[in-house]
């Protein structure tokens, strides 16, 4: 499921949400405000969303990576509004049977919501408030998993 | 023909404005639609170098054909997650 909210996020809430007796393995993301950026000291954030286009970017997210994993269940969840520093302004929950498929998907799935979504993020400093830089959306089909790494 | 123009982050802050109706002669391409944009609001013609167009919620192309009743979306970089 995905959904846009102005409220707290609750991970008991996304974790709940991808309860499956088949699925052993959980992989939660969260995002969380910072407290610095390109080398300024960051207070807060606003995050501001295009939100009928959002919701349907993040479903094309979570059929994408249904089509590709074994993934029966997914959060994507992201926040709108003021947020104070720490608190989650993205959470992305993936359940899989086994846990490699559970991380691919993750990964996939931030990586991708953060190249396709239209989200903007504002960030406040001590005495001013500036637009992040961001990046130019992509199209998801254009985004492939990243390369696997080799364990050490 | 009118389209429905929607405006988000920097630029919403620029045009103080959230969205506007606009007036076309006639149906134009999304490319075609960059100059009379720059024309009618050149407080963010800057902006225009760098944003995506979004036309009924999906990522359009320079050659995408405006239509009456279209809501177009200037999308500055994201900068969501």
């Amino acid at each position: 499921m995905v959904e846009l909210t102005e409220g707290k996020i609750s991970i008991e809430q996304v974790l709940a949400q991808v309860e499956d007796h088949s699925a052993g393995a959980v992989v939660l993301f969260l995002g969380r405000v910072r407290d610095h950026a390109e080398g300024r000291q960051v207070n807060a954030m606003d995050y501001e969303a295009y939100p009928q286009m959002a919701l349907r970017k993040m479903q094309e997210i979570e059929t994408a990576v249904k089509k590709r994993w074994p993934v029966e269940k997914m959060v994507l969840l992201h926040r709108t509004g003021h947020l104070k520093l720490g608190e989650v302004s993205v959470a992305i929950a993936v359940a899989s049977p086994h846990r490699k498929d559970a991380f691919e998907a993750g990964r996939f799935a931030i990586d991708t919501l953060k190249e396709t979504v239209p989200i903007w993020k504002k960030e406040y400093t001590v005495d001013s408030a500036q637009w992040a830089t961001g990046k130019p959306p992509k199209p998801l089909e254009s985004l492939k998993p990243k390369e696997k790494r080799e364990a050490p | 023909m009118k389209i429905k123009l929607k405006y988000f982050a920097q630029l919403r802050d620029l045009l103080h404005s959230e969205e506007n109706e606009l007036e076309l002669s006639s149906s134009i391409t999304v490319l075609e639609l960059m100059p009379v944009l720059a024309d009618r609001f050149p407080q963010i013609r800057e902006h225009l170098k760098v944003i995506s167009i979004a036309v009924n919620n999906e990522y359009a192309t320079k050659d995408t054909l405006l239509q009456e009743g279209d809501e177009v979306a200037l999308i500055p970089p994201i900068s969501g997650g």
